[in-house]
């Protein structure tokens, strides 16, 4: 398999990118430090990876960066199989309602520059006849609640968007995979008390990558938050209101 | 997050002490989480406080963990200090390497194993951690990284293998893995009556085995002082295999599912450690089955995860010594009386024969070393400095990888080149930017 990822130099992207290079995948990688990005690849490649692993810079935050980094995937590998984003910003409602320049960063990356991103990726997958794109958005994009007002916001957005994009494409050859992760042990959480069902980032990326080869549409990892955000999904408002969640 | 705070502990929970957490996952974090008044940290696998620091920061190291180079010509692996060995062994241990040394947990980090030079059971053979370590990077105080080997910087080298995370943030390391055939070992067990036979056992079987440890009753006393059990072995050759485990000759185990699931009530103290002795000597035991998986031949007590916690809230301490070879004998009959009348209650005794002394700071040296375990109770900080003043008259020192107790001067007199330490410390840390609470209890910062 031929993958391209954005965000692997951490967390569940880089646990997913050992997963696949484990099994002897092709990878490059995308991210916005050049040195993170170099010891990222120089880890795949120990790990089994195929080839040597490329890499290009591509910052969120900077729009201009998308073309040319996908242009270099693209190019280095030949064929993409799958494109992943795993990149993405948290912060708690408390910081971001005590600083709007936050709050307006985190919903732009997570949401505005993520899908001018996807739709780079989307382009280029529909041009050589289809692939995969396997994007992470959150649990916290399900209901409006208190402890995620705005992060859940910018994910719920992206969901929107995965959602209407797999429905659109599929038909073409372009299988939109949208991760919903739950509470996950990763550097992004750190500090924050792990509620019930946390998981690690190897056990839902083990996750993802069977649903990446099925082709899955829509993944909640790890499984439990299936069930918890199936009950969540259908609290009626008013309890929505009263609880802490 | 990338800052918080948290009540952190070694493995023996005690003591436990509230420090600032910093997260860094890249060499570019650690540059910028550097900070005065800040301490490296592993896997926390230490039982008292040098990952500790209550007045200042704490870096979990622990996702610094990328490999950047391998050489399966030569087994040499280079990664970053936050890499355990449990993860070499998963990744490695199939294309048929092994840490070279490792202690008696894999549950440790690459970091943690050089700051505390750490030992393992064929230290009479293969020397301290150090031996398997061909290269290192510092970060010093002075935001400069260095590389430094037996050639190149030697002094920081050396200084840094024992140098519990005060002399600066290892960030990478080249190892020597070694290369096995097979995941197993052949081993032997023999069951001695009493001290004089069970160092006679290490004499005779040393000489034939690179693995060596023993198991004592801690209770026993008099005549059957030092009872117990010498479990002795090597790397099991595919050709040692049963047709059944040659099959797969270099399996790996998940990690256990086995876990004590809170802190128990100290009521439960027996109950809960005589489950986790009877694992151990039951895969030292069994004689019936001269081949054992690593799992069971290195790491019996990784099997129990969290089996710290049952020693109950109050934690526990290890306290581990080592005294000279010449006249251990007498010492060591006297201390094991001593703890056997204390009134305390003593758990897990192992004994091992040492090696040859290396470095600065570093722990062991020719001699007979005893790993005890304490629960923390009313009276054990009086019998462990009674403990200390009979291993200083033995010419003997105590392991800071284990130690929660000592002073400054007890320290001092423990380790005769502490001075060519502090004189390397107060070169590449004038300002005592690395700091620890065990570094300030026993002296080696300021
Ligand atoms: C069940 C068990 C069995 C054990 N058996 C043995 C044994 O047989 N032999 C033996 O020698 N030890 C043994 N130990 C002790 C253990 O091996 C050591 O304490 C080891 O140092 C722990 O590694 P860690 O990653 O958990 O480090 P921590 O405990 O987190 O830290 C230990 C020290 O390393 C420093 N450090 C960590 N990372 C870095 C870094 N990157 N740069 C600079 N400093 C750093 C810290 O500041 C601290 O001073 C055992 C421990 C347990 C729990
Ligand atoms: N952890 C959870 O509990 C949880 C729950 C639900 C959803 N999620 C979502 O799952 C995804 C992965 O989370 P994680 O926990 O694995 O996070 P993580 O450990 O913080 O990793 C985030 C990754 O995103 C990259 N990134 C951040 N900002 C970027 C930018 N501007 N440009 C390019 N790359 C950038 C980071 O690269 P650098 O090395 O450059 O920092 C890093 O590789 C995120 O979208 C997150 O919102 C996480």
């Amino acid at each position: 398999m031929n993958v391209v990822l954005l965000g692997a130099t951490k967390g569940m992207g880089q646990a997913l990118a050992r997963q696949m290079a484990a099994r002897a995948d092709r990878l490059f990688l995308l991210g916005r430090g050049a040195s993170s990005l170099e010891a990222a690849a120089r880890d795949l490649e120990v790990r089994g990876a195929a080839g040597e692993v490329g890499v290009a810079t591509c910052d969120l935050e900077d729009t201009s960066t998308f073309e040319p980094a996908l242009d270099a995937a693209f190019a280095a590998l030949g064929h993409v199989d799958v494109v992943v984003v795993t990149a993405g910003l948290f912060a708690t409602q408390d910081e971001l309602e005590a600083d709007p320049a936050l709050a307006e960063r985190i919903t732009r990356v997570n949401f505005t520059s993520t899908v001018v991103f996807c739709e780079g990726a989307r382009r280029r997958l529909l041009e050589q006849g289809g692939g995969k794109l396997c994007v992470f958005s959150s649990v916290a994009g399900e209901r409006g609640r208190k402890p995620v007002v705005i992060y859940g916001a910018s994910k719920a957005g992206l969901s929107r968007y995965l959602e209407g994009l797999d429905h659109k494409f599929r038909a073409q050859g372009l299988e939109v995979i949208t991760v919903k992760p739950g509470f996950v042990k990763t550097g992004m959480t750190a500090g924050l008390k792990p509620p019930p069902f946390a998981g690690e980032p190897e056990q839902v990326a083990a996750q993802v990558l069977d649903a990446i080869d099925r082709g899955d549409p829509v993944v909640y990892a790890p499984a439990p938050w299936k069930l918890v955000m199936a009950v969540i999904r259908h609290l009626p408002r008013g309890v929505m209101r009263r609880v802490g969640f | 997050m990338d800052e918080y705070d948290a009540e952190l502990s070694g493995w023996g929970k005690h003591p436990v002490a509230r420090c600032r957490v910093r997260t860094p996952e890249t060499r570019e974090a650690v540059l910028a989480a550097l900070t005065p008044n800040v301490i490296a940290r592993g896997l926390g696998r230490s039982y008292g406080d040098p990952a500790l620091n209550a007045s200042g920061v704490v870096l979990d190291l622990t996702r610094l963990d990328r490999y950047l180079g391998f050489d399966a010509a030569t087994g040499t692996l280079t990664c970053e200090a936050g890499v355990s060995l449990a993860q070499i062994i998963e990744d490695f241990a199939p294309r048929g390497f092994f840490p070279a040394i490792t202690p008696g947990t894999k549950y440790v980090t690459v970091g943690g194993c050089i700051a505390n030079d750490v030992h393992g059971k064929a230290h009479h053979v293969d020397g301290c951690f150090s031996s398997c370590v061909d290269e290192i990077s510092v970060l010093l105080a002075s935001g400069e990284i260095v590389r430094a080997s037996r050639e190149e910087n030697a002094d920081l080298f050396w200084a840094s293998f024992g140098g519990v995370g005060l002399v600066g943030i290892i960030l990478t390391a080249t190892l020597r893995l070694r290369r096995i055939e097979t995941t197993y070992f052949h081993q032997r067990a023999v069951t001695v009556g009493d001290l004089d036979e069970l160092l006679a056992a290490f004499e005779e079987y040393d000489a034939k085995y690179p693995y060596s440890v023993a198991w004592i009753d801690s209770l026993a006393t008099g005549a059957k002082l030092g009872r117990g059990v010498l479990t002795v072995g090597d790397h099991a050759k595919l050709a040692d295999l049963p047709a059944r485990l040659a099959r797969d000759p270099r399996r790996i185990t998940p990690p256990s599912p086995l876990k004590v699931p809170f802190d128990l009530p100290s009521f439960a103290l027996n109950t809960a450690t005589i489950r986790v002795l009877n694992e151990v000597l039951d895969g030292v035991q069994s004689r019936g089955a001269p081949i054992a998986h690593y799992e069971k031949f290195f790491y019996p007590l990784d099997f129990v995860g969290e089996w710290n916690r049952g020693y109950g809230k109050r934690g526990f301490t290890q306290y581990q010594f080592v005294v000279p070879l010449a006249d251990g004998p007498r010492h060591i009959r006297a201390i094991l009386e001593t703890i056997a009348t204390s009134g305390q209650a003593p758990f897990l005794n192992v004994l091992k024969k040492l090696g040859k002394e290396q470095g600065l700071l570093s722990f062991p040296f020719e001699g007979y070393t005893f790993a005890i375990d304490f629960p923390i109770r009313d009276g054990l900080t009086e019998l462990l400095h009674t403990l200390d003043r009979m291993v200083l008259e033995a010419g003997g020192r105590i392991y800071l990888g284990k130690d929660a107790f000592t002073d400054a001067a007890t320290f001092r007199a423990m380790y005769p080149r502490v001075d060519e330490w502090l004189e390397i410390k107060a070169r590449v840390d004038p300002e005592q930017v690395f700091q620890s609470d065990l570094g300030r209890r026993v002296g080696l910062c300021g």
